[in-house]
This record gives C-alpha cells, structure tokens and sequence, in this order.
C-alpha cells in the first residue's frame, strides 16, 4: 500500500514538472500562437461540443459521428497523416487511391475516437509542453496527460505540424506506442495480404485502437 | 597449435559480428528516443530485415534527457526519404535490439546529419509490468 502511495505522489510531482515546463514554454510563439495554446484551445472545444452532442450518439450515431468529424477537421492533418500510414506505398499509388485511402482513414479514426469520446466521462486533462525536443520550428510536441478515475494517469503524445499558419495533428503516441507508425506497418502487411493490390488494401482499412 | 589458435581467433571475431573493415562509404543521420532499451554501439540498423547499417554511437541529450543515437547508413543507401521512421525492435522474444528503419512517402532524401522525426521507442518489459499492476488497485 504504501508502495502504491509513493508511486502516486511520484506521479504527481511529475505531471507537476511537466506543467512547469509548459507554462515556460509556452511563451515561445510561432506565427502568433504556440502549439501547446493550439492544442489546449482544441481540446476545450472539443470537450465542450462533446458534451453539446454526446446525447445524439444513442438515437443518431451517423449525425453523431459527422458531427464529430466536423470539429475534428480543423485540428487533424488527415492528409498528411494518411501519407505516413501509406508510406513507400504512397509514391506508386494513384491520385484517386491517395484521396480514397485518405477518405476511408479519416472516417474510421473519426468513429474510433468518437467512441472513446462517449466514454469520457469528464475526466481531468492536462496539456503540457512535451520534453522532446523538436529542432524544426514547425513541428513540436505535446502531451496529454489524462487522469482516470481510478487514479491512473495516461500519456498521449501529439505530434503537430504547423500547415500554412495553423498547428495541426500529424501523429498521436499512446502510452509509448507510436500509433502512426503501427498504421504504416499494418499498411504494409495489408499489401501482403491482399497480393499489393492498393484498392483491395483502401477497402478493407480497419483501425483498433 | 598456431593454425588452431589463428582459427579459434577469426572464429571469435566472425561470431561476434565485428567487422574491421567499415563499408567504404557511410553517412550519418541522427534518431531521438525516449528509451533506447537494450540497444548498444553496433547494434543493427534494418529495412525489412536487411542490415543497412549500424549503431555509431549513443549519447543523453541532457537537456531533455532523451537518447540521442547516431546511426552509419551504408553509402549506396541513399534514398531514405525525409519522413522515415526508426523504432528499436526485438530480435527474437528476448534476444538484443536492434533499429528497424520504415520509408515515408517523400521523395526527398536524408542526407549526412539528417534527422529522423518520428521514432518508437524500446517497449520495456517491466515498465509494462508496472502499468498492468497498477491497473490492479
């Protein structure tokens, strides 16, 4: 027991650091607004409408679901995250196959997270200022540290991108597991699967998370 | 004696995986990570499986306390577009690391002292030991 209380204050002291380093770092703009103000502005708004549409989910999923895309679209390089998952696939696939895949992936991350929005329950989220450090200045790093009821705190990394003069989601790392790079590698054993053939791959694109 | 002592020595030495005579030419990219596991200096680096390179040095980025690891990528290597991502894999269930390297989407390419963006870092057993179990309070 007193293990699990040392462990649990030596979380928190963490998180607390980390929060430090954000509001230092946070002082630091590109183009007018940095990424973590960026991430932390989408997040509230997204909460906000979650918490508007969230009954729609019971009686309307479809409304419910483009509904969440709408507030997503904003917030998500769709485009440039569907070329990483693509990858060396990418150079030889045609413009219809690019724009297709990039359909099909947008629509099954939109239902995935969707439904693990519907289980949100209100939880607390803290947006911090990564410690990685990312020499480009049009790429930085964010976390999201969520904090369960039970007391755990979970680590979402977002990787943004800066499109034109707006920070944008490129890639999203989970407790550790980088998830664009498991899509990229599901890409490439889907094209085992069904014999290189790209449209057989585009139509049968799932996503688990 | 002297033949079995000269064997026994070229034995040990292509056993271990040394090799003397570096690729004629190499260049250089850097990968960050936030754990590097159990990867050493000469630990492999491979695309699907086949070695085109190997762990030059590691060193700890003080500032943020990240790996930071040089990979030698041989010369006649050369297209890894700009958008490659490095992750340290397992050789076997337990075996040693090593860095499987995954090719993007662009058609630039990295050049000596290019950095590699999007990186996985080693998944540590005991740390995933300790989420589970904590899962169970």
């Amino acid at each position: 027991m007193s293990r699990a209380i040392r462990i649990s204050s030596l979380r928190i002291g963490l998180a607390g650091l980390l929060l430090m380093v954000g509001q230092v770092m946070a002082q630091q703009t590109v183009d007018g607004k940095s990424a973590l103000v960026a991430v932390e502005e989408s997040t509230n708004q997204l909460l906000a409408k979650l918490i508007e549409i969230k009954p729609l989910y019971a009686e309307q999923p479809e409304q419910f679901f483009t509904r969440v895309e709408s507030s997503l679209a904003p917030f998500i390089d769709f485009a440039g995250f569907s070329r990483g998952v693509m990858a060396k696939y990418y150079r030889r696939a045609t413009d219809e196959q690019k724009i297709r895949f990039e359909t099909v992936f947008r629509q099954k991350m939109v239902r995935t997270y969707a439904k693990a929005l519907v289980e949100f329950d209100n939880e607390r989220v803290d947006v911090v200022e990564s410690a990685t450090l990312k020499s480009d200045p049009e790429r930085a790093a964010i976390d999201l540290l969520v904090h369960s009821k039970e007391g755990t705190v979970y680590t979402i990394n977002y990787s943004m991108v800066l499109v034109d003069t707006r920070w944008m989601l490129r890639n999203v790392t989970i407790e550790g597991i980088n998830i664009g790079l498991q899509f990229r590698s599901q890409f490439a054993a889907y094209m085992d699967k069904y014999s290189n053939n790209i449209d057989d791959v585009i139509d049968n694109w799932t996503v688990d998370v | 004696m002297l033949a079995g002592l000269i064997s026994l020595a070229v034995l040990a030495i292509r056993v271990s995986g040394f090799n003397v005579s570096a690729e004629a030419s190499s260049y250089s990219i850097y990968a960050r990570f936030e754990n590097i596991g159990g990867l050493v200096v000469r630990s492999k680096v491979s695309i699907a499986g086949v070695i085109v390179g190997q762990v030059a040095e590691i060193s700890l980025d003080e500032k943020t306390f990240t790996a930071l690891v040089r990979l030698e990528i041989n010369g006649d290597i050369d297209e890894l577009s700009t958008d490659t991502t490095a992750a340290i894999l397992t050789e076997g269930l337990l075996g040693g690391k090593f860095i499987g390297l995954s090719i993007g989407a662009e058609e630039e390419y990295l050049k000596e002292g290019g950095k590699i963006v999007d990186t996985q870092s080693a998944i540590i057993l005991e740390d995933m030991i300790g989420k589970f179990l904590m899962k169970q309070f």
